[in-house]
């Protein structure tokens, strides 16, 4: 029965996190980064994605035009940088604002 | 093998399930991603990297096809998540009917268990095309709602489904009346409708056969006036209610079971020819009624009902 309950807790906390883990990333990539280095900013800031969770998204966010990305070799192999597009942009600024919205809205329901 | 062999063996794994055009774009790129973590949990753990610790990496990362599924476009559901119950129950029952028909059919005129490999090999193989014809449907329609997604707000498909057009039942019960009376006698029916114009041979084929008159007719014509008063009783009051609904279901339920047991226990006519006719016949009622009383049962069951505790203010 607790097993069954803290399964239950588990997987929504997981849900919610994913929930924003597209904010999340948008929200480092205003200026470029490569896929580990960009993990390891998000982790540093309290935003452990999984490397198989984030390695795709990242692509699967370029095909939406939210992102754009090139190669480039900087201290080391060359290495793949995403950034945000002109559309990403748009797009981060709305979801931030819903974002905000939304955590407003939460706090009053939790109060 | 060493950690970086390992790592382009797993990338080999993963690429093989993308698309053929990204593939070497998505396995350069994960080849660099997976060498970059590689060498990060080198550093946490305060040794050079190897197979033991790349092996862990990879198994967090997910099986290859897993992980190729998330580099791939989304799909489309051919089965869409909340029909998949009652498309297994659909093929479920399909299969069984297919199955136990099947059954019926092989051992009709006797034989051993040489004719289950038989059966088998008819019967119980070929079921497998139900499924099959299911997926198609449902594929087609899920293309449909794609294709040509409904638009507009939500209509009632039927306002009141329990409000009667009375005077179409009224032509209904008439109808069944004579069809009830043709029954008692069909021969003497034919004769007075006819005048006895017609060769004596014509109407000798519809004398009944003498059990069946005795035992199995008078149990018929019995359920068939009872669905009559039922019928009567439901122009009366204007609309089906519950105790209606349920008792034509018991009715119709029970005329199945007297015309199966008619079919099975022996001849209904005298004559063979008029009797095959008759089988025939009798079957195609019983298949509509069993599918008018299914879907009778599935609305009984899909109606919303208020909880017996719930009271009413």
């Amino acid at each position: 029965m607790v097993a069954a309950r803290d399964d239950a807790a588990a997987r929504l906390e997981q849900e919610l996190r994913r929930g924003i883990t597209v904010l999340a990333v948008l929200s480092r990539l205003r200026k470029p980064e490569y896929g580990y280095s960009l993990r390891q900013a998000l982790a540093q800031s309290g935003m452990a994605i999984e490397e198989g969770t984030l390695y795709p998204l990242l692509r699967r966010l370029e095909e939406q035009g939210l992102l754009t990305s090139e190669w480039r070799i900087e201290a080391g192999p060359p290495r793949r940088y995403y950034v945000l597009s002109a559309d990403g942009r748009a797009v981060f600024k709305t979801l931030t604002g819903t974002w905000r919205d939304l955590v407003g809205t939460a706090n009053r329901l939790l109060e | 093998m060493n950690a970086n062999e390992l790592i382009a063996a797993y990338v080999d794994d993963v690429v093989r399930h993308v698309e053929r055009k990204r593939r070497n774009d998505v396995g350069v790129e994960l080849r660099t991603l997976l060498e970059d973590e590689l060498q990060g949990q080198a550093e946490i753990a305060g040794r050079p990297s190897d197979v033991e610790m790349a092996m862990d990496l990879l198994r967090r990362f997910g099986r290859p096809q897993d992980v190729a599924l998330r580099y791939r476009k989304p799909g489309f559901p051919i089965i869409e998540p909340a029909e998949g119950p009652a498309f297994v129950r659909q093929t479920a029952i399909g299969m069984a009917a297919v199955w136990i028909l099947g059954l019926v059919v092989t051992f009709r005129d006797g034989g051993g268990a040489e004719r289950l490999t038989h059966w088998w090999m008819t019967y119980g193989l070929g079921a497998f095309w139900w499924p099959g014809f299911l997926v198609v449907c449902t594929g087609v329609a899920a293309w449909v709602r794609r294709r040509f997604p409904v638009e507009g707000e939500w209509q009632p498909r039927t306002i009141d489904r329990d409000r009667i057009n009375r005077p179409l039942w009224v032509l209904a019960i008439a109808a069944s009346t004579l069809g009830t009376i043709w029954l008692m006698s069909p021969a003497q029916s034919a004769e007075q409708l006819t005048g006895g114009r017609l060769a004596s041979e014509f109407y000798a084929s519809l004398v009944y056969d003498e059990t069946f008159r005795q035992w199995r007719l008078p149990l018929l014509l019995a359920l068939m006036i009872g669905h009559l008063m039922l019928f009567a009783a439901l122009v009366a009051q204007g609309r089906w209610q519950r105790l209606t609904r349920r008792l034509d279901i018991l009715l119709s339920a029970g005329v199945v079971g007297l015309l199966v047991w008619s079919i099975a226990a022996g001849p209904i006519f005298q004559r063979e020819a008029a009797d095959g006719i008759a089988r025939g016949a009798i079957a195609l009622v019983v298949f509509f009624v069993i599918w008018d009383i299914a879907v009778k049962v599935y609305r009984e069951q899909a109606r919303v009902r208020i909880p017996v505790f719930v009271k009413r203010s």
